[in-house]
């Protein structure tokens, strides 16, 4: 079943069009990740999700209804989003901050204890706990980016939009943060997260959807969205594919400048400097050979 | 957490009867505050004077007081800003511009005395309305972006109020200056009656918009995440706080920085939750302004000071050590 159902969908904000002919199926219980260079319209067809944007053409589908008959709350009741901005002026406490995302649930009364156990709960998931009584606006970037994911999971809905949710985080708590997005597709959850680390989302997300100039480029399992081919057309960039001990391709800037192919996918990722020497003078031998 | 809220409600509820009954004693004839029970029960020596001198001049301080005191909690919530305060985004001078138009354009229908406030209230409405408009196409509304906006404002509505003076006739003129003036010194019942419709529906509108303001707080994008409707909240806040204001100027004319201390000053002790500090910044604000008054009329017995100097003495360098805690997030322009 798809949640989402994009069909030749469009945005554009006066004359420029930021997204054009996106037909697009987003299968339920996945991660998938959206890619793309800066500027491709990640940012733009996740508002569109979220229904915070109108698409200018086109329509979008949420779970078998058209997005625009959502009233604001039941959109909160069916999904959440972690955007990339942090507010906060004001001396809100990590504790409260998080019990703003049971705002739909509430209706207007005050929490209940059933709330408090909700919230401590995600406070605990997010490595959060210490961090209850402390004020939001003094965290650091990344503490406060684990306290929105918190307040995501309060939300209690079944999917997540992720706007870049690995920004700001050192390469232990990416890890972490993508690991509570596979986490969260094992409890019947569908996330959808925009990224920029290829090989983190080729590694965990289930479908890759390549945006290229408000266009969609492809869209598919990793393996077959992420060739040398479709890199070097969406980014400008050359790239060698590997594959990661796991399975997944894995990509290795051709930085030097050299031959790029994919032809590192029949191979493993080389693991020591032996076997990563031994894999370059074979495929220089390759090169040299095809050139005589 | 809660039982913070609730410890300093309490306090705050207690505090607020006997502020009250401590300045309808005090002051060029004094009462006991003790003796006000049985002065009120037995019409004893000073009843007169409590019932129509000291009564309505504390109870419409205390109107005036939480009416820019919440106003300005729901504009800070509102802009995200903690410096956002009536007095200061120009929309205590814009009530006041739209009273000079009554006072001097619709002289003949003076007598008709509720169109003051609703004069009042539609320069107020045009005020946030002419900000908000500004915040939105300038994207990121920072402080310097909003200050400047409200020195515009204040312009715009000074310069307003300077030319109802210039076309007013000699009649009008001693009205619109006896009025501009302000203060609580010719407080009656009929003024708190007059305000009272204004002030209970301005504060029954914003007094609910408290867990809708704290998501706000987090951003336009992520209340609207969790629900919020962010369209109905402005307009809510607009015309609650413009009917407030607009009450508040039409009676005691602008009077400042009520609307920038109290939210603030509450905010440090029971924290940011909008759910407390909206109907805490209604009492405290009654508080201050109730006290205020109590100086400006006894400070220089038997004459009387204008409470707005009062409370711009307290207020004018609360706002610089405001500016100069902020202004390090200032220049790194996150505020």
């Amino acid at each position: 079943m798809a949640v989402y159902n994009l069909r030749n969908v469009g945005f554009k904000i006066r004359t420029k069009w930021l997204l054009q002919e996106i037909n697009l199926e987003l299968p339920s219980g996945k991660f998938i990740a959206l890619v793309g260079s800066n500027g491709a319209g990640k940012t733009t067809l996740l508002k569109l999700l979220s229904g915070e944007l109108q698409t200018s053409q086109g329509y979008i589908e949420f779970m078998d209804k058209p997005i625009v008959d959502y009233s604001l709350k039941s959109l909160a009741h069916h999904r959440a989003v972690l955007s990339q901005h942090r507010g906060g002026n004001f001396p809100f406490s990590v504790q409260e901050v998080v019990m703003m995302g049971r705002l739909v649930h509430l209706d207007g009364c005050k929490e209940g204890p059933k709330d408090n156990e909700i919230v401590q709960k995600a406070l605990e998931r997010m490595d959060l706990s210490s961090f209850a009584n402390r004020t939001y606006s003094t965290l650091s970037g990344g503490e406060a980016r684990r306290v929105d994911a918190a307040r995501m999971i309060v939300q209690q809905t079944g999917v997540y939009l992720l706007d870049e949710p690995t920004n700001h985080l050192d390469p232990k708590q990416q890890v972490r943060m993508l690991e509570f997005c596979k986490e969260s597709v094992a409890e019947g959850k569908t996330v959808i997260a925009s990224l920029h680390d290829l090989n983190l989302a080729s590694y965990y997300a289930d479908m890759i959807v390549i945006l290229h100039q408000g266009h969609l480029l492809i869209a598919g399992s990793p393996d077959q969205v992420f060739t040398s081919t479709h890199i070097k057309e969406a980014f400008g960039l050359d790239c060698n594919i590997w594959r990661h001990p796991s399975g997944c391709p894995w990509m290795v800037p051709a930085l030097g400048g050299e031959d790029v192919s994919d032809e590192g996918m029949e191979y493993d990722m080389p693991v020591t400097p032996e076997l990563f020497n031994h894999h370059k003078r074979k495929k220089t031998h390759v090169i040299e050979g095809e050139s005589l | 957490m809660q039982a913070r809220y609730l410890k300093s409600m309490s306090v705050l509820s207690l505090l607020l009867p006997a502020v009250l009954l401590l300045c309808a004693g005090l002051g060029a004839y004094y009462i006991s505050p003790w003796k006000i029970p049985s002065i009120l029960l037995q019409q004893e020596e000073g009843y007169a004077v409590l019932t129509m001198v000291r009564f309505p001049r504390v109870v419409l301080a205390a109107l005036v007081g939480a009416a820019l005191a919440i106003s300005g909690a729901c504009l800070q919530g509102l802009f995200r800003n903690p410096l956002a305060a009536p007095e200061i985004i120009g929309v205590s001078n814009g009530a006041a511009f739209g009273a000079a138009i009554w006072i001097v354009m619709f002289s003949n229908l003076m007598s008709l005395q509720i169109g003051l406030p609703i004069a009042a209230f539609l320069g107020g409405v045009g005020t946030v309305s002419l900000l908000w408009l500004v915040a939105r196409s300038s994207g990121n509304f920072n402080v310097v972006t909003l200050i400047l906006a409200g020195i515009a404002m204040n312009a715009i509505a000074g310069a307003g109020i300077g030319l109802m003076t210039f076309l007013s006739d000699d009649e009008q003129l001693r009205t619109l200056t006896f009025w501009l003036l302000g203060g609580f010194g010719s407080a009656t019942w009929s003024m708190v009656l007059l305000i009272l419709p204004f002030f209970g529906i301005g504060l029954f509108i914003l007094w609910s918009l408290g867990s809708d303001l704290n998501a706000m707080s987090l951003g336009e994008s992520e209340a609207f995440h969790l629900g919020v409707s962010i369209k109905r909240l402005r307009l809510k806040i607009i015309f609650g706080s413009a009917l407030l204001v607009g009450s508040a100027v039409s009676v005691a004319g602008a009077i400042g920085f009520v609307g920038l201390v109290v939210p603030h000053l509450l905010r440090l002790w029971i924290g940011a939750d909008h759910r407390w500090l909206l109907p805490a910044s209604t009492m405290g604000g009654a508080m201050l302004l109730v006290l205020a008054d109590l100086v400006a009329r006894t400070v220089v017995i038997p004459a009387e000071m204008p409470v707005g100097i009062v409370t711009a003495l307290v207020g004018g360098p609360f706002f610089l050590w405001l500016l100069i805690r902020y202004s390090r997030e200032v220049l790194r322009g996150s505020l």
